[in-house]
């Protein structure tokens, strides 16, 4: 059940998803409390705070915070993860009653909920406060018309995992530009057809490696909206990946379905282009890889260079429906920008922070992981997160997008439509779009 | 259940029946009064949970809501959108292309079954029956889960087994396969809940008429043909019209589906699955009401059809 969910789950991914399949798994999290809805009520000082989160256990954090803020309940509810939540808020907003105070956003689904009114503006909870403690990049991700409209909980900064042994077998070197990721999978599926050297990064990932290759497909001020969706560095990216395709020298397994997984376990994929919650996916799925996996920087376009992408950063948002909103945004304060709220979601959730205290600290940078032969494999995280360009933005409707995106790349994999079409396609979709919300278009 | 107590009042004598005029008033409210409260835990639960929802979603379908302006009236522009719409229509030939093969296949392999299982010398029949029967008592969803994982390319039992009888490793969630593959998992679960209801029909026919047949000399295969069939006729029709119907508002195996094959399974795959992403990707509630009611007058036109040439052909 949470392999099939897979895919859907993927699409509205955050650092945590990994871990929100983990816990699916073993039938844990509050899942059978999905219906109960509560919209809080406040009676003689004592808050109740409902939480919308498919971050795996996430109620240790909230026990934490009520040792210390005895007036106040928090109750965590998984909904579901990605678009399955995001399903029941928009029911729930559509219906006027029964959202809960705080919600977890993939970071390109803000801004559609911002626009519609149903998530609230922190600044006037002074999220200002904060603010200097988070990446930049991250910061500007819940920005709408400069209001902050989430605080970012983690992120997923894309790199490039590797099967050591694999490459030690066939003496390939770890790609440092794309140019050498082409040679290097014509060179290994040759040596063993049975081997591919990746497949195609599928879901949010193949919008991290647009990303990556300088795609700027949107510009929103307000109701204005510009869209770039096919611009030159998505073309260039997109004929890369197709002309891959084309010379079947990727697997033909899509990503982040439960075949996938096989795939890997069985060693027919040497090496995947994902994300800091990769080792969240793969640890538990094939334990007995443990010590043969390494994580490098994301191949480049052009060689030196650290360019870089997100793929996964998400935070938590306060909906309009809520009555204790200053309670609702105090609670996201400590959980994100405290030491001690951040630090339980990076050691419990392993959530890449985006907390900088903790994101540059030598305890997170040192900490040396087993699983990837002892690497210090945050430090790999940190220093991709470092390149990945601010100038980038999901557009006002981003889950729409993340949805079309991924589906027109799955298509692309069964060779239905080329990836540079795609794109053309996608253009004038989303330019339609855009028009019947009402939005005013230029490009 | 009006009919009982009618003919219940009916039979009473005379002189109950012209007692008081009081007494009489009240026996008449019962009378009528009576069916009308047996049927309505049914009727307010229909109203509010089936007659009210169409309507809503009718009045939904005239307006559009934006996300920038808001809600407006377009009166029928959401339909014309709708019919316009090429991906809407790739939908519906998909559905249809199913709908030709699957109806007529389920109702074969049912009847086949139940002609097997109706006769005389059958041994372990109770057995057969609820084989037969109990894929239909799977939750589609659960079963679309399974075969899911049947189908898979890796690491499934048909692929494995084609390599090794050497006929390569054919991927049956492909674009060009899916269709097939979606028909097998609704005809295995819904062959056997057909055969139940020919079977049932096959038991009921009174033995005196095969006796007559046998008399005459006739063959258990003209027997099925000149006896059995024509008297399973109106359970065809019935049972057609079902299978159409659900072949059109073709919605969980897909759905299931898509997770493992991502790309052969699109977000308008089927007009069920296209209206459903309507709300749930592009937020578009208006434009999927219209299609769910457009999707609702072609099933009324089909099923019409159908019965219509059914009765021309009775005539």
């Amino acid at each position: 059940m949470a392999k099939q969910r897979l895919r859907r789950a993927a699409a509205g991914l955050a650092a945590a998803l990994a871990v929100a399949l983990v816990a699916a798994g073993c039938g844990s999290s509050g899942t059978g409390a999905s219906s109960s809805s509560s919209s809080s009520t406040s009676s003689g000082g004592k808050v109740t705070l409902t939480v919308w989160s498919w971050v795996a256990g996430l109620q240790q954090e909230a026990n934490a915070y009520m040792k210390e803020h005895p007036n106040v309940t928090v109750k965590v509810v998984n909904v579901g993860g990605g678009t399955v939540e995001y399903d029941k808020l928009r029911v729930a907003f559509q219906a006027g009653s029964g959202a809960p105070d705080i919600t977890f956003l993939s970071s390109y689904a803000v801004k559609s909920f911002a626009l519609a009114n149903d998530i609230v503006n922190l600044d006037n909870y002074g999220a200002q406060k904060i603010a200097p403690t988070q990446t930049t990049f991250s910061w500007d991700a819940g920005l709408v018309g400069n209001g902050a409209y989430y605080v970012p909980a983690g992120f997923g900064p894309m790199a490039y995992f590797y099967r050591a042994d694999i490459f030690a077998k066939y003496h390939i070197t770890v790609p440092t530009t794309w140019a050498q990721f082409a040679a290097d999978a014509a060179k290994l599926h040759k040596a063993d057809p049975g081997v591919y050297l990746s497949s195609l990064p599928g879901s949010t990932n193949y919008l991290g490696v647009l990303w990556q290759g300088g795609q700027q497909p949107f510009q929103t001020s307000g109701t204005k909206v510009a869209i770039n969706w096919d611009d030159a560095a998505a073309m260039k990216v997109s004929s890369y990946w197709q002309g891959l395709l084309d010379s079947h020298l990727l697997s033909p397994v899509p990503e982040l379905t439960s075949q996938w997984e096989s795939a890997i376990a069985n060693g027919s994929i040497a090496s995947l282009v994902g994300a800091a919650w990769y080792p969240l996916l793969l640890e538990p799925s094939v334990p007995g890889q443990a010590g043969k996996w390494r994580v490098a920087l994301l191949p480049q376009w052009q060689a030196g260079q650290n360019a870089s992408a997100d793929s996964g950063m998400s935070g938590y948002a306060v909906t309009k429906q809520s009555a204790n909103q200053q309670a609702a945004a105090n609670f996201l304060y400590w959980l994100n920008a405290s030491a001690q709220g951040v630090g339980m979601l990076q050691k419990i959730q392993s959530q890449f922070p985006t907390y900088k205290p903790l994101l540059d600290s030598p305890a997170l940078l040192n900490e040396k992981s087993s699983y990837f032969g002892n690497e210090e494999i945050n430090r790999v995280f940190n220093t991709s997160g470092a390149g990945i360009s601010t100038a980038y933005d999901y557009g006002p409707f981003g889950d729409y997008v993340a949805t079309e995106v991924t589906d027109d790349v799955s298509r692309a994999e069964t060779g239905a439509i080329t990836l540079p079409a795609a794109m053309t396609q996608l253009q004038t979709q989303f330019v339609t779009y855009a028009k019947s919300e009402g939005f005013t278009v230029s490009s | 259940m009006a009919l009982g107590v009618s003919t219940t009042n009916q039979a009473l004598p005379r002189a109950e029946r012209t007692a008081a005029p009081g007494r009489s008033r009240r026996r008449r409210f019962k009378s009528i009064g009576t069916p009308y409260l047996l049927v309505a835990p049914f009727l307010i639960l229909f109203l509010v949970f089936f007659v009210a929802p169409i309507i809503y979603a009718a009045y939904v379908s005239l307006f559009v809501n934006r996300l920038i302006g808001g809600q407006h009236f377009v009166g029928l522009a959401n339909y014309g959108q709708v019919l316009t719409n090429p991906d809407f229509w790739d939908a519906v030939r998909r559905v249809a292309t199913y709908g030709v093969i699957q109806v007529p296949l389920t109702m074969l392999v049912a009847l086949g079954l139940a002609l097997l299982l109706d006769r005389r010398r059958l041994r372990g029949r109770t057995l057969f029956q609820l084989g037969y029967f109990l894929p239909f008592a799977i939750p589609s969803v659960v079963s679309a889960l399974l075969w899911g994982y049947l189908y898979a390319n890796s690491f499934g039992v048909f692929a494995q087994f084609a390599k090794d009888i050497g006929l390569g490793q054919p991927d049956l969630l492909s674009p060009g396969r899916i269709l097939f593959s979606i028909g097998n998992i609704a005809l295995w679960a819904s062959a056997g809940a057909n055969m139940i209801i020919y079977y049932a029909v096959l038991r009921s026919i009174p033995a005196e008429l095969y006796e007559a047949a046998r008399i005459d000399g006739a063959s258990e295969l003209r027997v099925a043909w000149h006896i059995k069939l024509p008297l399973l006729r109106s359970s065809f029709l019935f049972t057609g019209i079902l299978a159409i119907i659900a072949a059109f508002q073709l919605f969980n195996e897909p759905s299931i589906l898509s997770a493992s094959a991502p790309g052969s399974i699109t977000q308008d795959y089927t007009p069920n699955l296209y209206a459903y992403n309507l709300i749930a990707n592009a937020q578009q509630y208006n434009l999927a009401a219209a299609v769910a009611f457009t999707l609702a007058v072609g099933i009324l036109i089909a099923t019409a059809a159908v019965l219509l040439v059914a009765r021309r052909k009775k005539s």
